[in-house]
């Protein structure tokens, strides 16, 4: 039989010996190995190596055991306590896929909640501070009670007035004519409240008293009409005490969800198999 | 049938060697004893270990290059048996606790990756040596010695992963999907790695080739 001489060798395709060999071949590639084997005495003897290999590995001699393996009873009690705690609770897996997403759910429910905090208090300094023109969307509605704010009405705290010429109000408030009342919805008095530093004028006919209730809040008026309109910010629902609660219930889920992540569990990966 | 053929070689299923009538009593003893650890009674557990320890101490050895690790890695699996013997759904316990120990033995692998700095300490000790038959001839013994010393080194160098498959396949009969489902990955990368560590295997035996022939 003329065989390939052993220089062409290299380009012989050695992971289809190392195939055959292993019994992971189709007919054709068998077939092609065989050829391969039959023409190339290195292909010949790379098959044979194989298997001298693999008996020697089975051969290879094991040195005897160091010691015994023999569970005591103090093994057998801690690995008792081990099974029944991991009973108890999910897998680590799932427990730390668990608590990732509670902590991650808590931060970004923090994260957002200081936001809109942040920006609500910001809008609603600008609204107690608002300018005519802003005031404009915040006024009372016609013929709401208005806190009245003229140099003998000063009592009433925090009210913020502002004065504005508007001779054809139709909701004017002459002096003494104070009605402490608050509007619907908005306390009209508020300890916490600002007041400009601008000296408010004496109240006269023809003058709109605005007053501020609240220290995120702010009526205004134009003196032609008067609507109330909640400021994003002001007391209610979303005030400032339910976004502590948010706060508050935010980062008890991401206490929470770090303390699932973290507890203590066993080493599953020792315990692959084991469940068969 | 109790064994398949591979590579013209005749491989012996271990699960299928369980099987047979002669051993078919030790699948029993063994499942009297998993029915009495699991009421409680160490003493039955302790018949187990002391049934398997020397198989397992031999699986893991080979695919731990260290005495002690080796022996590290069968004391935990006994210990992972121990605490899942209620997971133990039948069949062959001496299978059961092989799987348990290959993983044990990957992840002591896994958690040690960095190469001891003398594999197979113990092949290079002179003060210890297989046991041999009295009809070995005195060449034979010492030829046998290299030979392993030198397939121990190369088998050392491997990676682990091609190692792993390689024993499971050569020496305890395993076949690819059987190591797949061990390993937890796919049949062909099994199939790849094996082929592949072959290869390994005899280039650095290169030098060695000799021993191997003859």
């Amino acid at each position: 039989m003329d065989r390939t001489a052993p220089a062409a060798h290299a380009e012989h395709d050695e992971l289809l010996i190392a195939r055959l060999y292993g019994g992971d071949v189709d007919d054709a590639e068998r077939a092609r190995a065989l050829g391969l084997m039959a023409d190339c005495p290195e292909c010949e003897s790379l098959f044979a190596d194989f298997g001298a290999m693999a008996d020697a590995t089975a051969a290879i001699p094991v040195p005897p055991r160091p010691r015994g393996f023999s569970l005591t009873e103090s093994d057998a009690a801690r690995l008792r306590r081990k099974a029944g705690g991991r009973l108890a609770v999910f897998g680590p897996n799932l427990r730390r896929s668990l608590g990732g997403s509670l902590a991650a759910l808590g931060i970004v429910g923090m994260v957002l909640t200081s936001a809109v905090s942040f920006m609500g208090g910001a809008a609603g300094t600008a609204g107690g501070y608002a300018s005519s023109g802003d005031r404009a969307a915040a006024l009372p509605e016609p013929g709401a009670t208005m806190a009245a704010s003229s140099p003998g009405e000063q009592s009433n705290t925090g009210a913020v007035s502002l004065a504005t010429a508007a001779p054809e109000s139709t909701s004017l408030m002459g002096p003494g004519n104070v009605n402490p009342a608050p509007s619907a919805g908005v306390p009209a008095t508020n300890d916490n409240a600002v007041t400009p530093p601008v000296a408010s004028p004496p109240a006269q006919t023809g003058q709109l008293a605005v007053s501020s209730a609240g220290n995120q809040g702010a009526f205004s008026g134009n003196g032609t009409s008067a609507q109330t309109k909640n400021v994003p910010g002001t007391a209610g629902s979303s005030g400032p005490d339910a976004r502590l609660v948010w706060l508050a219930l935010f980062a008890a889920l991401f206490v929470v969800g770090l303390a699932v992540a973290m507890l203590p569990g066993r080493r599953r990966g020792r315990d692959r198999g084991a469940r068969a | 049938m109790d064994q398949r053929v591979a590579g013209g070689r005749v491989v012996t299923d271990p699960k299928a060697e369980e099987d047979r009538p002669a051993d078919g009593a030790g699948q029993g003893i063994d499942a009297a004893l998993v029915e009495e650890a699991l009421r409680g009674r160490l003493e039955a557990f302790n018949q187990l270990v002391l049934r398997h320890q020397d198989h397992l101490f031999g699986l893991v050895y080979r695919l731990v290059p260290d005495r002690d690790q080796a022996a590290d890695a069968v004391q935990e699996a006994f210990f992972s048996a121990y605490r899942n013997l209620s997971s133990f759904r039948g069949g062959s316990v001496r299978s059961w606790l092989g799987r348990i120990a290959i993983n044990a033995a990957m992840d002591l692998q896994r958690s040690r990756r960095r190469r001891p700095s003398q594999p197979y300490p113990e092949l290079e000790d002179d003060t210890w040596q297989p046991a041999a038959g009295q009809e070995v001839e005195p060449e034979t013994k010492a030829l046998a010695a290299e030979r392993s010393k030198a397939l121990a080194r190369a088998l050392a160098d491997l990676p682990y992963e091609q190692r792993n498959c390689i024993v499971l396949f050569d020496v305890e009969g395993y076949d690819y999907a059987e190591i797949a489902q061990i390993m937890r990955v796919e049949i062909g990368t099994v199939k790849s790695r094996i082929h592949r560590g072959r290869l390994a295997l005899r280039s650095a035996l290169a030098a060695d080739r000799e021993l191997f022939r003859g």
